[in-house]
């Protein structure tokens, strides 16, 4: 059977809050850099501020002032989700080191999202990275379809960031993608990312950047799994998906963000439309039939298993996924909640259009707030015309007014329950539900955090850099550095060859003295 | 609407959550996971959102764009 090699990386949001004022967002991540510095086994990261673990991830500062934690790499996708919640671990561990230094009345968290609520379209990611080594221009014809479709269980579900209502989506993130190729990730972002930064050698390293982070552990165990299959189809000559081409990829995830039910039908060439699920199933069809076959994965049979049931789910509604995807969870829980105040669900929608269209009538940019509902009826009204449009259309539909200041009045509640979700630690709503006993996301194999906190996988290059940070991090003298593909100190003149991701043994080299050119940026000397 | 109160009986074919009592009708069962759920929700919700000032919240919380 044939090895896949997989990682994830996490943007995290972090806010410190005190007495209702925001907490200089610089001053805490420098501050959790260093007490990852002074407190876990490291090597320093060569090529930023960041260190290499002893489980062989990497933790940085990544543009945007975001804590990131790269995993290793793995090779299952079992490994890649137990390797993502180490991280959360040893964030929520620098997290309460941190408010315990501050010793102030403030919280401090860390988010799993990918959107802030300001309006301004800020987005930050959740990258996956998978190795191949078929031409990777080929690429975008069989994953596109995948990663539009599959937003039906890796979407970690929401609110359309940009809008001045409340308007759920199954991906807030996939809202903010603006073109469907494009090599750019910090703005005009695509589903698929051309990146070409193999970080080993003999591979190509698809990118995927349009993802989410997600707290279900089945949900990220699929989006894992069945795009790592997709690429295996690929890179095997099956053309996955030649079958399923999507006339307008953009439009097409935008449709299926906006359908809990999963059923809107897509346009794909040479066909009369499919659903999301039905483009899933297409690929999960193709890898049932092929699971025996030599370029395989050996744990493919176990996802298609739960891709399958996730699918079939899926097709009973949302409901049926309440306990299993975070979108599913979210569903429930806020739709539940605008009954508990007063609000009608079904109709958030509709007052979201009524807010946009007002907000663009009266000119108000994204971010700017909520406009008062007085002065937007008032007669000072800055377009009185648009708003005796509204207020026609509101007439039609027997609805009043006062609804939609009910609506302004909870819309930033349930921003602040969206982005506590996924909050790291006891606050957070998904931990919560999950202690209470009442989700079913868990996927049996993916357990022993701890012990992924402190050690690597058990194979590849992984292995033998976790191995390597641990043995040599208390030699302070010996001027160690590290990237993805080498260990190296500048000291003993010795570099370690980590560039074949399936290395078994080391292979150390004699490295020219100073070699590694250090460049230390604005998180190397923390002012504490 | 209470959203497992909807007239799709289809909804309400949850999958088993983690513990609670077991029915042998999926259906009834069903239910009992979502009303569980949204119980849990109700009371995680409250401790969340222990601020009082969602406004204040997401104004501190604003993030820098990534990638």
């Amino acid at each position: 059977m044939a090895e896949c090699v997989l990682g994830v990386e996490t943007e995290y949001a972090v806010a410190g809050i005190r007495e209702q004022e925001a907490v200089d967002r610089e001053i805490i991540v420098r501050r959790l850099l260093q007490l990852a510095r002074s407190t876990l086994p490291h090597l320093r990261d060569s090529s930023s501020s960041g260190v290499f673990l002893e489980n062989a991830a990497r933790l940085y500062i990544d543009c945007g002032l975001h804590v990131e934690f790269a995993t290793p790499e793995c090779l299952n996708p079992w490994d890649a989700v137990r390797y993502v919640e180490a991280g959360h671990r040893t964030l929520l561990e620098l997290i309460q080191k941190f408010a315990k230094w501050r010793r102030r009345e403030e919280e401090t968290a860390c988010f799993r999202i990918n959107v802030d609520y300001s309006g301004t379209g800020t987005t930050w990611g959740c990258h996956e990275s998978y190795l191949h080594r078929m031409p990777p221009e080929e690429l975008p014809l069989h994953l596109i379809p995948h990663l539009v479709s599959r937003v039906v269980y890796t979407g970690a579900g929401g609110f359309h960031p940009l809008s001045g209502g409340l308007r759920f989506t199954l991906s807030p993130r996939a809202s903010l993608m603006e073109r469907t190729l494009s090599a750019d990730s910090t703005g005009s972002r695509g589903i698929f990312h051309t990146k070409e930064e193999p970080l080993c050698t003999g591979y190509h390293r698809l990118h995927v950047l349009c993802g989410e982070s997600l707290c279900s552990q089945w949900a990220m165990f699929v989006k894992f799994g069945a795009t790592s299959l997709v690429v295996a189809m690929a890179e095997a000559g099956l053309s996955p998906g030649k079958d399923v081409q999507l006339v307008a990829p953009l439009e097409a995830l935008r449709v299926v963000g906006g359908d809990p039910q999963c059923k809107r039908t897509l346009r794909v060439k040479g066909s009369t439309g499919m659903t999301a699920i039905d483009i899933q199933r297409h690929y999960l069809a193709m890898a049932e039939a092929h699971l025996d076959e030599s370029f395989m994965p050996p744990w493919a049979r176990a996802v298609c298993e739960r891709w399958r049931r996730v699918l079939d789910l899926l097709e009973s509604g949302p409901g049926a996924v309440s306990g299993v995807l975070d979108w599913g969870m979210k569903l429930a829980l806020y739709a539940h909640h605008a009954s508990a105040r007063g609000l009608n669900w079904d109709r958030l929608p509709f007052w979201a259009e009524i807010m946009d269209r007002h907000r663009h009538a009266v000119d108000l940019p994204p971010g700017d707030g909520q406009i008062p509902l007085d002065l937007a009826l008032g007669p000072e009204i800055p377009a009185p015309g648009a708003v005796a449009e509204l207020d026609t259309l509101l007439e039609r539909k027997g609805l009043q007014w006062d609804e939609f200041r009910r609506v302004q009045q909870f819309r930033a509640e349930f921003l602040e329950i969206d982005t506590r979700f996924g909050q790291l630690g006891p606050r957070g709503v998904f931990t919560l539900l999950d202690n209470a006993g009442v989700l079913n996301h868990r996927v049996p194999g993916i357990d022993n955090i701890e012990h992924a906190v402190r050690n690597p996988p058990s194979t590849g290059r992984a292995k033998l850099r976790g191995a390597v940070v641990r043995r040599v991090a208390e030699d302070k003298e010996g001027d160690w550095y590290c990237d993805w593909q080498r260990i190296y100190s500048n000291k003993h003149a010795r570099l370690l060859d980590l560039s074949d991701p399936f290395a078994q043994t080391e292979t150390w080299h004699d490295a020219p003295p100073r070699g590694c050119q250090y460049h230390p940026d604005l998180f190397e000397d923390a002012p504490f | 609407m209470r959203f497992f109160q909807r007239s799709d009986e289809q909804q309400l074919h949850l999958a088993p959550g983690n513990g609670g009592p077991a029915s042998s009708d999926p259906l009834q069962q069903s239910r009992a996971d979502g009303e569980r759920l949204l119980a849990a929700g109700d009371e995680a919700l409250r401790r969340a959102l222990g601020s009082g000032n969602s406004e204040a919240f997401l104004r501190a919380s604003k993030q820098s764009g990534g990638e």
